[in-house]
């Protein structure tokens, strides 16, 4: 295990430089300065294209949509890599961002043996109050645990409307960037307990 | 109080002959036996770009949503509608994206388009655990009550729908429900 754990941040808000993408930077500051390999996509750069529900590549999993040559394959790629995801998406209308939930339906091709060692933490700002992040935060929750995915930690910031909200909330940014640090050794005690190498 | 209430029905999944689109059929065969007239479409249909984030609702006076797909369209729809019946698939525990990015433009709509508007919801899925539509009808009333214009009349979920998209047809007690569904909210709306 002398590979260094490779985090990636997938950002589910259409803001650059918004309170999910300052946060998911927060994280995997964290994650790099005990010496994982970074990387991030937001996804408002690239093109997905919504789930047509054909269910062509379910439930025998085809590893790649029979309808959409999109960005959606080269995205999938890069969390092949990876060995960590950090999913952040804002609570939009109390769920996540339909520009997020448009990536996670896409999900339905992937083979859940390939992803059986990735490990998953969530980051979800809002402008209310923890609570409305409820339905947000149960549909990352169970769809992880549903491809087998070890779903680590989350962390929901309220009071969170504008992008500058943020710098009245310096608590979160620690908490983002001491999540970051503990994802590797998370990564290295399920690896541990799950005895893969 | 209307005699004739109008339903608009707005399909969130792209199978255009699936579960969910069947389902819809049977509550607005309901909703037109007693009186009421419908016009159904597909989100598909329309181009809906994602909500860029701008944010609209701290605009003071309102102003419309800056992008120009096709949602002032839908807009123009739902407005002289009494019900606007949404629908979605359940994908992931959630709404389709599909959906999901239609649900998230409401706000960049002119209010005009939900004055006095009932909204009603139905829902399709595989699973047969009830909660696994638990986070999407906890968003949707969460999002359609407290409101000051729309009155939610509830969802309604059919489950147990395997993958083919016309499993539904088999399940003749959940269409008849969603029959059911449709009168009642006629009989409301009367
Ligand atoms: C269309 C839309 C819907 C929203 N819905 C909610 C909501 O239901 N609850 C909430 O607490 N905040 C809601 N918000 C506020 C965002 O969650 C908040 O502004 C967040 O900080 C945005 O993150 P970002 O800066 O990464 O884009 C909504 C924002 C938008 C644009
Ligand atoms: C991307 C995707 C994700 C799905 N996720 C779930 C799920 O989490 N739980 C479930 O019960 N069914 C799930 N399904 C199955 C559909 O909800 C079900 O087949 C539904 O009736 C499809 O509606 P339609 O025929 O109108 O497209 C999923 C289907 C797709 C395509």
């Amino acid at each position: 295990m002398n590979q260094p754990i490779r985090v990636l941040g997938i950002v589910g808000s259409p803001r650059r430089g918004g309170n999910t993408e300052r946060l998911v930077d927060d994280v995997l500051r964290g994650s790099q300065s005990v010496g994982a390999e970074i990387g991030k996509i937001a996804l408002s750069d690239h093109r997905v294209e919504s789930c047509l529900g054909c269910l062509t590549c379910y439930p025998e999993g085809r590893d790649r949509c029979a309808n959409h040559d999109d960005a959606m394959a080269a995205i999938t790629q890069r969390m092949k890599e990876a060995d960590v995801w950090v999913l952040g998406t804002p609570v939009y209308c109390y769920g996540p961002t339909g520009l997020f939930k448009t990536f996670l339906d896409r999900w339905i091709c992937f083979l859940p043996e390939v992803y059986e060692n990735t490990a998953v933490a969530s980051v979800i700002p809002l402008n209310r109050a923890t609570l409305r992040a409820e339905p947000t935060l149960t549909m990352l929750k169970t769809t992880c645990q549903s491809f087998g995915l070890h779903y680590l930690a989350g962390l929901v910031a309220p009071d969170l409307l504008h992008v500058a909200d943020l710098d009245r909330h310096p608590e979160y940014r620690v908490q983002a960037a001491e999540l970051g640090r503990l994802l590797p050794v998370g990564i290295t005690s399920l690896s541990s307990i799950g005895g893969v190498s | 109080m209307n005699r004739h209430p109008k339903a608009l029905a707005l399909v969130g999944s792209a199978r255009k002959h699936g579960n969910t689109s069947r389902l819809v059929d049977e509550v607005l065969r309901g909703f037109v036996e007693l009186g009421g007239s419908a016009e159904k479409v597909y989100l598909s249909d329309y181009s809906i770009r994602h909500c860029l984030g701008c944010p609209c609702y701290v605009w003071k006076p309102k102003r419309p949503c800056i992008q120009t797909d096709d949602l002032a369209k839908l807009g123009n729809l739902m407005e002289p509608a009494q019900l606007i019946l949404i629908s979605t698939p359940i994908y992931w525990y959630g709404p389709s994206g599909l959906f999901k990015n239609f649900l998230d433009r409401w706000i960049g709509l002119p209010t005009s388009v939900f004055e006095k508007s009932h909204v009603a919801a139905v829902l399709t899925m595989q699973d047969t655990t009830p909660d696994t539509a638990g986070p999407t009808e906890e968003m949707l009333r969460r999002s359609f009550t407290g409101g000051a214009w729309i009155t939610y009349e509830g969802s309604l979920l059919a489950s147990g729908l395997h993958h083919t998209p016309d499993a539904i047809t088999s399940h003749p007690q959940q269409l008849d429900e969603g029959y059911q569904f449709g009168r009642s909210l006629a009989e409301k709306l009367r």
